[in-house]
């Protein structure tokens, strides 16, 4: 009788302690599940910010168009980086991108919902993996991303492209399927219009061929790729402080401005006076050529010197799009993929480019008695045409022409960098991008710190600065 | 001794017996102290029997004795005792005498008893009311520095109303605070820091409390005191008791007026010799102080250009850009003053105490009314304190308290922020002068004026509305930081006694605060402040608790006696933040405007927050206590403990156990008792834990606002639908406990009448299943996972050694020395996972714990070393940095000391207390920024060539040439230490290696200086005084330290357990300080 009376008063006491603690954890400030959409629209903001932010200006440091002036950006222009300086793109894309995307694909997929809305996010997929494969070489593909794998197998570099092709042909073929558009809104990009996305995913076919040198098929992707500047892969900027344009949050707001301004050596190849050009030489301008409006479009002078032009009208305005593929880049793809297979399709390709340019292109509001961009003939690149006073090959004059056109086109995007290292060894077309220091040009992002820490499959030799990824040795 | 008394006892049992028939005989008297005062609960013992009786309210005892020959032993606590024969006596009136000493020191254990600490099995320290008020500190936290062995006091700056971190025996755990927890009265009581501690200095909220109103502070420090407050106790335990009336005691005042000046401490070696500019030559608005000398300039007033901008200040003088700069002024001890002044403070604290035989009344009020160094600093603390106690019969009590806190304070902005004092103060090279901080910017004569503009060394005309740094004038003038913070604390305690042997507990309370935040900053401050900020949070965070108690105790014989309790705790902890932010003021508002409008902001540039917070434990706990022959004392205790914060897949209840033996064997007479006359052997074993944090172990979706890398940032919500996304932290519903095990062993001897004492103590202590955010592979998609992922370990030994070197009638010479000495070690991280990132440091350097180091390690760019630790240099024979960053120092210190001296003589006395703190590294950031920015003091050094000399980037110095800078040799032959070296790998910025500014931080200062003198003759009390202190005294008057620049005592981290970073942080004080106390 005793025992037993000791024994109900124990669980009493256990029962009714276990009741009083009972169903408090839940954070009632967070909820616990949301459906695909808003993980899709938070992996297409996390997008722009690789693509428009830190990452891009880092690349854009190493390839020559920015100047690092003082503390965090001086390390990349005077090279004295470590794994830990390129840790918040890699961080950027496996945690932010490819984790939420792969949570929105997966609930697609569970949800039996094919179509557009999946080959949406087959296409960020492709861009994450694909931009970041080009920036650190060899990236875990398979299996990176989800929480299954304990550490991620790292893949070459060259299968992780292949992989990319083949996601983004089933990307196109879902987005043909004409069914499953995500809920209105959600896509923040074409509000899940199936045609420009499929526009989108054949560029993209085409850079990461442009990237393995893969000319032809890139020729190929290019001509269903994006066929106007409306189409353009682009995220809407407003003028809140958190949606701002990340160029104008950089360059109008944040202190770290200080310490990065645009490069003399980019500057110059665009800027009209003499007087302020810090290497009037260096000038494209000519007969057929007036870069007035694209200077004033992309850069200003201020107290630190030459900076993207964050006012109104200005390629860094607070609510500029901010462009991570672009009508310029299909085109200009078009161009060198066509010119390295026949000079007169480039050239005419090149010439459609100008033509663009010549009707104020993607400059917002130009003065247009500052913009000229005349056709070429193919005299032009004879050896003493006005593109090729230095007598090289008329080839390489036009290939030259379109890959300074590209760097000054894609200014400001991560593809400038891989252009520079894709082109390094062709010494007669190459924009004669001069190292920041010393005389070897950087090769690549250098892995992560963080991941170096926590998985076991981090290659045991981190690639060095300047050894060159697989596909441009 | 025992021997003979136990024989004794045997032979009073026979003749008990024999004396049978004797006739009996009635004592009655009083017992009063030498006030007159009766004392109650006096023991009356007939000596040789078991026959006792105790004093009553009114200090009157009646005992029946056998005969004329009985001896009535009279013991009280506190008091000498008296044996007194009886003789033809029928009454017996005695006076006591207060003991000088009290042998045997009361602690408060972690229940709220009282106990002997002669009878404790495990180490504790016991801080008195005088020690506290007689450090004359400016908080409660601060002045328990160098008190007890074991006890680690942190501090931050002197920034008034700057809490402080207490760290007990190292640290307990990874990423959670492991403070001890603070029980006041039985009740525990919040200590948190909240609000970001990096940018200001934060407060403790213990420091809340008015130091006058506690009686004492009994520190348990190891896990074996603090079993019984189980998962909240693994940082040990702080048990306060306040100050009560005394029962029939007549009515009693103290007025304690205090009053203090406050100055810097240590300064920046700062050079003044060279400009701003670079390479040898003035630049207007270069950041560093790399230009041209000074002294060499023409002396005239400086060329400027009037034809362009200018900028109207203030004061209404117009600055233009300057051509040429003639003027040789400097300006680094002006720009200092304008915005450091001389501290103070003043603190009046009123209390009056009495009671009658029934019931006794504390209250007491104080104000303390502060104005920091730096300007417009500030801090205010006003307290309300009452306790009362009312005996509802002879076999009850109860007890009843109530306090209220008001504190506020204005905090200036420092450490890492370009809004921070020291960043843009010491930055500011020698010859700007500050004056001109705010006005009009003309971009031309014929412009209109653009208004409100800074104006800083960096934008000289303000033709920016960027100001890069703030101008220090602009932040203390145009930014404010203001705290209010309501807060009451009451409880009440009903005890019980029903019958002789059990005694019942009731305890409740309740801790709840209201804290208001604001901060404000003018448009034109720095960074993203730039169109004008403004913070509001009101948070409230509230703990009740309550507890249920039975003890039964028994007498089993003369030489056993024990006692049983069980007991019921409830604990709820609450916290509601609610608070908004606006960004991008629509009308101009400065902090002269006291305009607070939320409105004032355009609807997307303005936030909210609300988060609310809630959790519960309760448990079961029983302890037992055991004492044999009146020197073995055995205590075992056991808690079982359930908690909200575990999820659905743990194993609930946990338990937490612990056991502890006392023996006082020199209760066996091995050596005469003059010569030890006490001495104990210890020995406990124990456990407590740490539960997990509120809300982890659901997993949670998130509206990310994805920062851009030293940009800005994307809000998801304003895009498209909006955005929601797992966090990036995991839960986990499989949570245990950490857990601590700790043994230790210990003796506490007294020798030579007690004259010495001397008590010894070795712990050890393993934590495991210690709950980290352990960080995962960035791939997996996810930031870290909560989980129970690391071990870690603790060695100590806590000496303390105190003696009375002298006394007589008139002098009384004291010395005590105390020393600690903790060695951790982190034994085990997650597979693969080699160190884990804390939250606390700087971008670059910050803390780490890392495997088989000591927790909170310094990580940071080292240099290139090979296998045998010989630097690798470049070409130019300059070191190379690592590009893998590792570990570049330990802050924990190696041991910890202080001494503690007191003189008196008369009615004079002098007290001293030096501390020490030896082994810890600290990284001097400052040092290192000044360094890159040409602003440091030994940067006046110039040198002349006496070869051919590279410099960092591979110019030659040729030999003869002299330059601005030092020869140096870094193992491959002399180099050009120039201004190249620290923009480069030598400084801060530019991706410098950080070991290079690893230092020493060991210190050892003079932590007070005391002198008082007692005021009490027949005049004073003639005017109804009945004694006067007067005090002087000097805090942290002497610092020895090899760390330039400021008091190595500094965290740029704030209240944090991780240390070691000086970072721009605000700089701490010495003081003077004079109180009077007057008691009627």
């Amino acid at each position: 009788m005793k025992k037993l009376f000791i024994i109900s008063l124990i669980s009493l006491i256990t029962f009714g302690c276990e009741k009083i603690v009972e169903d408090l954890n839940q954070n009632p400030n967070n909820p616990t599940s949301a459906p695909f959409q808003y993980t899709l629209t938070a992996a297409e903001v996390a997008n722009t910010l690789i693509h428009t932010g830190a990452p891009a200006r880092r690349a854009g440091i190493l390839a020559g168009q920015g100047t690092g002036l003082d503390r965090q950006h001086l390390t990349y222009t005077a090279h004295l980086v470590t794994t830990a300086s390129f840790q918040t793109t890699w961080s950027l894309t496996y945690r932010s991108v490819l984790r939420n995307i792969l949570i929105a694909k997966k609930s697609l997929i569970d949800e039996g919902r094919e179509g557009i809305a999946l080959g949406i996010t087959q296409v960020i997929q492709a861009i994450a993996l694909g931009t970041a494969a080009s920036l650190y070489g060899d990236i875990p593909f398979d299996q990176g991303g989800s929480l299954e794998f304990e550490n991620p197998e790292f893949e070459t570099q060259s299968a992780v492209y292949g992989k990319v092709q083949a996601l983004l042909d089933q990307a196109i073929t879902n987005l043909s399927k004409g069914i499953g558009r995500p809920p209105a809104g959600s896509d923040i990009h074409f509000d899940g219009n199936p045609s420009s996305w499929i526009q989108v995913a054949n560029t993209l076919k085409a850079r990461y061929y442009m990237h393995t040198k893969n000319y032809s098929l890139a020729y190929t992707a290019a001509q269903s790729g994006i066929s106007s500047y409306a189409n353009s892969l682009m995220t809407p900027h407003g003028t809140a402080t958190a949606d701002a344009n990340l160029n104008y949050q950089f360059f109008a707001l944040a202190s770290r401005k200080n310490d990065l301004v645009t490069s003399d050596f980019f500057a110059s190849l665009i800027d009209p006076d003499n007087s302020t050009n810090p290497i009037p030489a260096n000038y494209r301008g000519h007969s057929k050529t007036d870069e007035t409006a694209r200077y004033n479009y992309l850069l200003q002078n201020t107290s630190l010197g030459i900076q993207p032009n964050c006012s109104k009208d200005g390629f860094a305005q607070i609510d500029a799009p901010g462009k991570i593929v672009t009508f310029a880049e299909n085109h200009l793809i078009l161009a060198e993929a066509g010119a390295r297979s026949s000079f007169n399709n480039g050239l005419t390709h090149l010439n459609e480019f100008r033509n663009f340019m010549a009707s104020g292109g993607y400059m917002s509001n130009p003065n247009m008695s500052n913009v000229k961009y005349d056709a070429f003939l193919a005299s032009d690149f004879e050896s003493g045409g006005i593109e090729n006073s230095d007598g090289i090959s008329n080839n390489n004059a036009l290939l030259r022409e379109i890959l300074e056109e590209r760097y000054i086109s894609l200014f400001g995007q991560i593809e400038v960098f891989n252009d520079l290292r894709r082109t390094q060894d062709e010494t007669a077309a190459r924009v004669p991008v001069i190292p920041s220091t010393g005389s070897s040009l950087p090769q690549r992002f250098m892995g992560s710190a963080a991941e170096l820490n926590s998985n076991s499959n981090f290659p045991t030799t981190v690639p060095g600065f300047y050894d060159r990824t697989e596909v441009n040795k | 001794m025992k021997k003979t008394k136990l024989i004794a006892k045997f032979l009073m049992f026979f003749l008990l017996f024999s004396g049978i028939g004797y006739a009996q005989k009635t004592i009655q008297g009083t017992i009063k102290d030498q006030n007159g005062n009766p004392l109650i609960g006096v023991t009356v013992i007939e000596q040789g029997t078991n026959n006792g009786k105790v004093s009553d309210f009114d200090g009157n005892f009646s005992i029946e004795v056998l005969d004329d020959n009985a001896i009535l032993g009279i013991t009280y606590i506190g008091f000498v005792g008296q044996n007194i024969a009886v003789g033809s006596n029928s009454t017996i009136n005695v006076s006591l005498a207060e003991s000088l000493e009290r042998l045997d020191e009361v602690v408060v254990t972690a229940l709220g008893f009282e106990v002997s600490s002669d009878k404790l099995g495990f180490a504790t320290s016991v801080v008195s009311n005088e020690t506290i008020t007689e450090a004359k500190e400016t908080s409660l936290i601060n002045s328990l520095s160098g008190k007890t062995a074991g006890v680690r006091i942190s501090r931050n700056s002197g920034d008034p109303g700057d809490g402080a971190y207490i760290q007990v025996r190292g640290m307990s755990s990874i990423e959670r605070d492991s403070q001890p927890l603070i029980v006041i009265d039985g009740i525990p009581m919040s200590n948190d820091v909240r609000g970001d501690s990096y940018d200001f200095a934060q407060q403790s909220r213990l420091n809340d409390l008015n130091p006058n109103d506690i009686e004492s502070i009994s520190v348990l420090k190891g896990a074996s005191a603090a079993a019984l407050w189980g998962t909240q106790a693994i940082g040990g335990v702080l048990q306060i008791t306040t100050k009560s009336g005394k029962f029939n005691q007549k009515m009693r005042v103290n007025v304690t007026t205090t009053y203090s000046s406050d100055v810097i401490n240590v300064k920046y070696p700062l050079q003044d010799t060279y400009g701003r500019g670079s390479g040898g030559v003035f630049k207007r608005t270069d950041r560093r102080a790399w230009g041209d000398k000074i002294s060499l300039r023409s002396g005239a007033a400086d060329a400027v250009d009037t034809s362009g901008k200018y900028f109207i200040d203030q004061d209404g003088v117009t600055h233009y850009p300057i051509v040429t700069k003639n003027s040789t002024q400097l300006y680094d001890e002006s720009n200092f003053d304008k915005v450091f002044q001389n501290g103070h403070f003043l603190e009046n604290n009123v209390s009056i105490s009495g009671g009658n035989k029934i019931s006794s009344i504390y209250f007491s009020f104080s104000d303390f009314d502060q104005e920091g160094i730096v300007k417009n600093s500030d801090y205010r603390r006003s307290t309300v304190s009452v306790k009362a106690k009312h005996k509802l019969s002879e076999k009850s009590m109860l007890d009843a308290s109530f306090k209220y806190m008001k504190t506020g304070s204005n905090r200036i902005r420092r450490g890492v922020s370009n809004n921070g004092l020291y960043l843009g103060l010491l930055r500011t090279p020698a010859d700007f002068d500050i004056s001109g901080y705010k006005g009009d910017y003309y971009s031309s004569g014929t412009a209109a004026p653009i208004t409100g503009r800074q104006r800083t060394y960096r934008r000289p005309m303000a033709d920016s509305w960027s100001a890069v740094y703030n101008n220090p004038l602009w932040t203390i003038n145009e930014q404010e930081n203001q705290s209010t913070v309501d807060r009451f604390i009451a409880s009440v305690n009903l005890n019980v006694k029903p019958l002789e042997w059990l005694e019942l507990i009731a305890r409740a309370g309740v801790d709840r605060f209201l804290e208001r935040g604001h901060q404000f900053y003018s448009p034109g401050s720095a960074s993203a402040f730039v169109n004008g900020t403004q913070i509001k949070d009101f948070a409230t965070n509230s703990i009740i608790n309550a507890d249920f108690i039975a003890k039964a105790s028994k007498t089993f014989n003369e030489d056993f006696s024990g006692d049983i309790l069980v007991g019921f705790n409830f604990n709820q902890k609450e916290t509601v933040v609610e608070g908004n932010t606006i960004n991008n003021f629509i009308l101009y508002t400065d902090t002269g405007d006291d305009i607070l409008d939320v409105d004032n902001a355009s609807p997307e540039n303005r936030s909210v927050r609300s988060t609310f917070g809630n959790e519960r434990t309760v448990a079961g706990y029983t302890s037992a206590n055991f004492s044999a022959y009146g020197q073995l004392f055995i205590n075992a205790t056991m808690r079982s403990e359930w908690a909200s914060t575990f999820g659905l897949n743990s194993n609930k209840p946990f338990y937490f156990p612990s056991a502890s033996v006392a023996w006082q064997f020199s209760q066996l007479n091995i050596l005469p008792e003059e010569l030890l006359s006490f001495g104990k052997l210890r020995f406990s074993y124990a456990e407590v834990g740490v539960q997990p944090t509120r809300y982890n172990t659901f997993a949670e979706y998130v509206s990310p606002n994805y920062g851009d890398s030293l940009g800005g940032s994307l809000s998801t919500g304003l895009f498209g639908g909006g955005g929601f996304t797992p966090d990036n932290s995991l839960g986990n519903p499989s949570l245990k406990p950490e857990r601590k095990k700790e043994f230790e062993i210990g003796t506490d001897l007294r020798f030579l009448d007690d004259k010495l004492k001397f008590s010894a103590t070795y712990y050890s202590n393993k934590i495991s299943d210690i709950l980290i955010n352990f960080p995962l592979a960035p791939t997996r998609g996810y930031t870290q996972l909560y989980g129970n992922a690391a071990s870690m370990k603790n060695d100590g030994v806590e000496l303390e050694l105190g003696s009375n070197i002298y006394r007589d009638s008139n002098w009384n010479v004291n010395m005590s020395l105390l020393y600690s000495k903790n060695k951790n070690e982190v034994t085990d991280l997650l597979e693969g996972v080699e160190s884990i990132r804390l939250a606390t440091g700087l971008g670059g350097v910050h803390n780490r714990a890392m495997l088989g180091q000591q927790h909170g390690i310094l990580w940071g760019d080292k240099t290139l070393r090979d296998a045998s630790g010989k630097i690798e240099t470049d070409a130019n024979g300059f070191p190379i940095k690592d590009p893998i960053q590792g570990m570049i120092g330990d802050p924990n210190p190696d041991w910890q000391g202080s001494a503690i001296g007191s003189v008196s003589y008369k009615n004079f006395s002098l007290s001293v207390l030096l501390e020490t703190s030896q082994g810890g590294d600290i990284f001097g950031g400052t040092k290192s920024v000044l360094s890159d920015f040409g602003r440091w003091g030994s940067q006046v050094n110039e040198v002349t060539a006496t070869q051919d000399l590279k410099t960092f980037k591979g110019n030659t110095i040729t030999s003869g040439t002299t330059f601005r800078g030092e020869i140096k040799d870094f193992g491959d032959g002399p180099v050009a230490v120039n201004e190249e070296w620290y923009i480069g790998l030598g400084g801060y910025f530019g991706g410098g290696i950080d070991d290079i500014y690893v230092e020493d931080g060991s210190w050892t200062r003079l932590r007070e200086l005391s002198l008082s003198y007692n005021l009490n003759n027949e005049f004073t009390k003639s005017i109804g005084i009945q004694n006067a202190l007067i005090t002087a005294t000097g805090r942290n008057l002497l610092l020895w330290t090899d760390f330039e620049g400021t008091d190595p005592d500094t965290n740029v981290s704030g209240v944090s357990s991780s240390r070691g970073i000086d970072y721009f942080n605000n700089p701490s004080t010495k003081s003077y300080v004079f109180s009077l106390t007057l008691t009627f």
